[in-house]
C-alpha cells in the first residue's frame, strides 16, 4: 500500500496553484504599489497635492540638498539601532529562563508574552501617554514613594519613544530567541563543562554561536519595522521627535510632496535592502560556526 | 491680504447674485437630478433625498445634540462622520481619491484651494434657505466670491494661552511667545501645521502672516530653528490636555479650545491672548465635495445647520464666533460677551486671513519639515 502523503491531497497539488494565492496577494498589494511609489520617485508634484506626469530628477538630489533630511535618517538608524540593542539586552535574558527554567510555567508564561497582542497597539500605545503624562499614575507613584520632586517630564523625548518602540517590539525578539535556544543541545553544554571551560566560556563559545541565527532572526524582526515606525513616534514623541517614516507620512498628508515623499520611500528601501544584505552575508557565517575555538 | 470686512453688498444685491449663481447651477445640476431644480427654496429638502449623508469634518466640530436633532427630523438618513486634524490632512486624502464623503469644513483658503482644484460643488442656494440668515459681512468673503461653494460656520483667531500660574513673565506678543521659550524648555507647544506656526514666526518680525518673500521666510525659519531645543510638543489636539494637567505651560492655539478650558471645572488658570503683533482671523466653511454621492442630503444638512437656533446650540458645544447675528442673539450671555470668542474691533484689527500661494506653501511645508527634524 502506497503511503499517503503527509499532507494528503494538498501534497499532490503541482507548486504554482500552492503559490498562487499568496503570489497574487502580494503582487496586488506589494509589488503594484511599490511600482507607483517608484514611478511616483520619477515624477513632480502637482501644486497642494497629487501628481502631475512630468518626468523629474529632482527628488532624489533634494535628499542631499538639506541636512535635515540625512539627519532625520540618522535619527532613525539610531533609534532603530538603539531600540533593536535594548530588546536583545532584555529579551535574551527572558527567552534563556523560559527556555532552561520556567519548567512548568512556561507555557504560562508564553502566553503573558502575547496577551498584550490581544489590545490594539495603538490603544497600548496611547495608554503609555496617559500612564506616564507629569499628572499620571506614574508620577503620583514616583512622588510618593519620594523617588520624584518635582514633574517626571519623560513624555515627548527620544527615551519615551525608545521606550514606546522597546515595549511594542519585544516579542518579536523574545520568541525566535526562545526557539534556538530550546533547540540548544543541552549535552554540548555538559560537554563543554567537562573539558573545563567555565560557565562564561561555555556561554560565549556553545550557547552564543548556537543561537547566533535566533539573535539575527530576532534582530531583524525588530530593526525592520522600527525603521519605518511611524506611531510611535508620533505619539510618545509630541510630533517632535522625528523618524523617517514620519517625515514620509508628513510629505504625504500635509506638505503634499508626494513626489519627495516617493523618492524618501525608495531611498529607506535601499538602505534596509543594503542592511539585509549584510544580515545574510553574516548569518551565513553565524550558522557554520568555526569549531575547535 | 486679505481682511474680513462688512461687505458693500445689500440684501437685494445679493439675490442678485445668489439668482445668477443658480442659474449657473441647474445647468451643472442637469446631468444628476432634474427634480433638484424645479422646487421652490424651503427647508423640505427638494428632489429624492438620498438615503445617507457622510460627513468629513474635524473632530469635536460638530455637537452631538445637532446631529441627534437632525436624525429625529430625517430619520431615514444613515449619517456617518469622519475627522481631521488639519486643513492639509483632509486635502491629501480627497486629492489621493478618497469618495463617499458628502461634506467638509475647510478654512477660507482651503475653500480657495479646493475651488481651485476643482473639488468642490458649487451650492444650490435655492436649497439653502437659511442662508438670509447669514450676516452680510461673511456673503462675499475674498476665498469664494459671492459664496458659490461655501457657507461660513464658526469663524475665530488663533493665538496662544499660557498657565497664569506657572509663567511669570508678561505675555502679550510672539516676541514674548517666542523669546521666553528658552526660559521655559520643554513647556512650551506649536500647532501641527505649517500655516500657523511658520506663519506666527513671521508675525514675530512684523511681517505679513501671508508673506511669500524668501527673505522673510528665511528669517522665520531662523527664528524657528533655534526655537526648537524649547519645543515641549507639536500638536494641534493635546494641547487642551497638556495645559490642564500642567504638563505644558504654553501654547499656540485656537480661541474656541481656550474657551473650552474656561467652561471645565474646575478650570484650569489659563489666559488666551492674541499677540499684538496681530495674528490670524480664520472663517470655517461648510463646503459640498463634488464627487458627494448624497448631494440632497449634504444641502438639507447644511440648511438644517444655518438656522440660528441649530448654531446658537453649536456656540455651546465648539465655543467658536458664529457668522450669524440671530444666532449670536441666542446664544447664552457668557459665551456672547467673553471677548476671546467675539474680540473687540480693536483685536480683530490687525488680523489677517490666510491666502496661500502655491509657492508660498511649499516654503512654509519645507520650513516646517526643518523645524519638525531639527
Amino acid at each position: 500500500m502506497q503511503r499517503p502523503s503527509p499532507l494528503g491531497r494538498l501534497g499532490s497539488l503541482p507548486a504554482p496553484l500552492l503559490l498562487a494565492p499568496a503570489s497574487l496577494w502580494y503582487i496586488a498589494f506589494f509589488l503594484v504599489p511599490l511600482g507607483f511609489v517608484f514611478v511616483f520617485s520619477f515624477l513632480t508634484s502637482a501644486d497642494f497635492g497629487g501628481i502631475e506626469f512630468k518626468f523629474s530628477l529632482d527628488n532624489y538630489p533634494q535628499l542631499l540638498r538639506s541636512a535635515v533630511y540625512l539627519k532625520v535618517f540618522a535619527n532613525t538608524l539610531v533609534m532603530a539601532f538603539s531600540g533593536t540593542a535594548l530588546c536583545l539586552l532584555i529579551g535574551f535574558p527572558l527567552a534563556y529562563f523560559l527556555a532552561t527554567r520556567a519548567a512548568r510555567f512556561k507555557n504560562l508564561l508564553l502566553v503573558l508574552l502575547i496577551v498584550p497582542f490581544w489590545t490594539s497597539f495603538l490603544t497600548r500605545t496611547y495608554a503609555w501617554l496617559i500612564l506616564l503624562s507629569n499628572n499620571g499614575p506614574v508620577s503620583h507613584l514616583l512622588q510618593q514613594a519620594n523617588l520624584l520632586h518635582g514633574d517626571l517630564n519623560f513624555l515627548y523625548s527620544y527615551k519615551a519613544v525608545l521606550m514606546g518602540v522597546v515595549y511594542n517590539y519585544l516579542p518579536l525578539m523574545v520568541f525566535p530567541l526562545y526557539v534556538s535556544l530550546e533547540r540548544l543541545d543541552k549535552r554540548l553544554l555538559e560537554a563543554a563543562k567537562d573539558l573545563g571551560a567555565g560557565r562564561l566560556g561555555a556561554f560565549r563559545r556553545i550557547t552564543i554561536p548556537l543561537t547566533m541565527p535566533g539573535i539575527l532572526t530576532g534582530c531583524l524582526l525588530v530593526f525592520i519595522p522600527l525603521m519605518g515606525e511611524y506611531v510611535v513616534p508620533s505619539i510618545l514623541g509630541g510630533g517632535k521627535f522625528f523618524m523617517i517614516g514620519n517625515l514620509i507620512g508628513d510629505e504625504f498628508v500635509s506638505a503634499h510632496d508626494w513626489a519627495f515623499g516617493s523618492a524618501l520611500g525608495m531611498a529607506v528601501i535601499v538602505v534596509l535592502l543594503a542592511l539585509i544584505v549584510l544580515y545574510f552575508r553574516v548569518s551565513r557565517r553565524a550558522s557554520t560556526p568555526e569549531m575547535g575555538l | 491680504m486679505n481682511r474680513i470686512k462688512p461687505s458693500d453688498l445689500t440684501r437685494r444685491d445679493f439675490l442678485v447674485l445668489s439668482a445668477a449663481a443658480s442659474g449657473g447651477l441647474i445647468l451643472a445640476a442637469c446631468g444628476g437630478n432634474a427634480a433638484v431644480n424645479n422646487a421652490a427654496a424651503s427647508e423640505t429638502p427638494v428632489g429624492p433625498m438620498e438615503n445617507a449623508l457622510s460627513i468629513y469634518n474635524w473632530d469635536q466640530y460638530l455637537s452631538p445634540d445637532t446631529l441627534k436633532a437632525f436624525q429625529a427630523k430625517y430619520p431615514s438618513l444613515q449619517v456617518t462622520a469622519a475627522t481631521y486634524a488639519s486643513n492639509e490632512d483632509m486635502l491629501a486624502k480627497i486629492i489621493a481619491g478618497a469618495k463617499g464623503y458628502d461634506i467638509v469644513v475647510p478654512t477660507g483658503y482651503m475653500v480657495e484651494i479646493m475651488i481651485q482644484k476643482g473639488l468642490l460643488l458649487p451650492l444650490d442656494k435655492r436649497q439653502l434657505a437659511n442662508f438670509s440668515h447669514v450676516d452680510a459681512r461673511f456673503r462675499n468673503p475674498g476665498y469664494d466670491p459671492g459664496s458659490k461653494y461655501s457657507v461660513p460656520k464658526d469663524w475665530g483667531t488663533t493665538g496662544f494661552g499660557y498657565r497664569t500660574d506657572k509663567v511669570t513673565v508678561p505675555m502679550t506678543s510672539w516676541k514674548d511667545f517666542f523669546d521666553n521659550a528658552s526660559k521655559y524648555s520643554g513647556k512650551v507647544t506649536v500647532l501641527d501645521g505649517a500655516t500657523e506656526t511658520v506663519g506666527m514666526a513671521l508675525k514675530y518680525f512684523g511681517y505679513s502672516y501671508n508673506s511669500d518673500s524668501d527673505q522673510e521666510l528665511s528669517k522665520a525659519k531662523d527664528l524657528l530653528v533655534k526655537f526648537k531645543p524649547h519645543v515641549g510638543a507639536i500638536t494641534s489636539t493635546d494641547y487642551k490636555a497638556n495645559l490642564t494637567n500642567g504638563t505644558m505651560y504654553y501654547s499656540m492655539g485656537w480661541n474656541g479650545d481656550f474657551e473650552a478650558l474656561q467652561g471645565q471645572t474646575p478650570a484650569p488658570p489659563v489666559k488666551y491672548i492674541v499677540p499684538k503683533e496681530g495674528s490670524e482671523l480664520w472663517v470655517d466653511a461648510w463646503s459640498i465635495l463634488k464627487t458627494a454621492p448624497h448631494p440632497v442630503a449634504a444641502h438639507t444638512f447644511i440648511n438644517f445647520l444655518l438656522d440660528p437656533k441649530i448654531e446658537a446650540q453649536e456656540a455651546q458645544y465648539t465655543y467658536y464666533a458664529q457668522a450669524e447675528s440671530e444666532a449670536v442673539a441666542l446664544t447664552p450671555d457668557a459665551i456672547k460677551s467673553d471677548p476671546i470668542v467675539y474680540p473687540t474691533d480693536a483685536v480683530l484689527k490687525p488680523l489677517e486671513t490666510r491666502k496661500a500661494t502655491a509657492k508660498g506653501q511649499k516654503a512654509r511645508d519645507q520650513i516646517f519639515s526643518e523645524f519638525k527634524a531639527a
